[in-house]
């Protein structure tokens, strides 16, 4: 019964067809949120006491970094999708997504860098939440790269979900480094667990950044797949018939 | 909460030596996401007209 759900409302023409209806609601509705996040972020939060302005890079770096490690999950999601219910959609999902999750977790490793100038005296350090978040941008680059050395789709569906679900150990690492081992990078300053570490008036703004960046991501994932979809599927009528 | 945190738009471009960090961020930012968006927009209406054309 479960198997004949997710095979009914998972089909890549459904896919196409549903998400076309709010592309636009969900890319510019991101755009916006984003934009005012970043706007009253940059100019109109406090001051830090401790870093000065320098912090105004966490209303992008925490966003950044946050939704690295989501589009992995959300891989590893699918990549169980596809090795348990063999479905189409989720590998295709996979794939376009890693793009997206390299520019995200490239855009955290950089922003993280330049804030680390300022802030730490050094762009760079090899310890565990820096390593295992480069190691993250890897596994990204491996899966696209795998994927793409296949001339048989399928069997490089396969391979891709399963280095998916094997590299998802590095979630949580990335996760509870800093908990883990002597680092110089700073705890998490929000969690779903515990009050937030920082002010109200800069938590609104990154709260903000953060469902833009989301939304954001999600518009540019939608338009990633819709390209990968439709040439996976070319030669397919609907395709024909949709374009 | 939204008072501009800054006495001047000069102040707010240098951020008390900051802005030079800061800016270059958020444009590289900017610029990848747009890169993003323009590539995928452009191969999919390629793509589009070759399948419409074939």
């Amino acid at each position: 019964m479960i198997t004949s759900f997710i095979h009914r409302f998972s089909s890549p023409k459904s896919f196409v067809e549903v998400t076309a209806r709010f592309f636009s609601y969900v890319m510019y509705l991101g755009l916006f949120l984003l934009a005012t996040g970043w706007i009253w972020g940059l100019a109109f939060a406090p001051e830090d006491a401790i870093q000065g302005n320098s912090y105004r890079i966490i209303f992008l770096h925490v966003p950044a970094s946050i939704f690295a490690q989501l589009i992995y999950f959300f891989m590893a999601v699918c990549a169980l999708m596809h090795l348990v219910w063999r479905v189409k959609l989720a590998a295709y999902l996979i794939k376009s997504s890693a793009p997206v999750g390299a520019l995200i977790t490239f855009i955290a490793l950089f922003s993280g860098s330049i804030w680390g100038i300022p802030t730490w005296g050094t762009w760079w350090q090899w310890d565990a939440r820096i390593t295992s978040t480069l190691i993250l941008f890897i596994m990204y680059l491996g899966i696209i790269t795998l994927h793409s050395s296949f001339s048989n789709a399928e069997k490089a569906d396969r391979l891709m979900s399963i280095l998916v679900v094997v590299g998802v150990v590095n979630i949580p690492i990335i996760k509870k480094s800093v908990d883990w081992w002597s680092t110089l990078h700073q705890p998490a300053s929000i969690t779903i667990s515990e009050a937030p570490s920082i002010d109200l008036s800069m938590l609104y703004p990154l709260l903000i950044s953060i469902s833009g960046m989301g939304l954001t991501l999600i518009a540019l994932g939608i338009l990633i797949s819709k390209l990968y979809i439709i040439t996976r599927e070319k030669t397919k009528k609907w395709v024909q018939n949709y374009v | 909460m939204f008072n501009f945190a800054f006495s001047s738009l000069h102040h707010f471009l240098i951020m008390d030596g900051h802005g030079i960090y800061v800016w270059p961020v958020y444009l590289v930012s900017i610029l990848l996401i747009s890169i993003g968006f323009q590539v995928t927009i452009r191969k999919l209406k390629a793509l589009s007209k070759k399948i419409k054309d074939a």
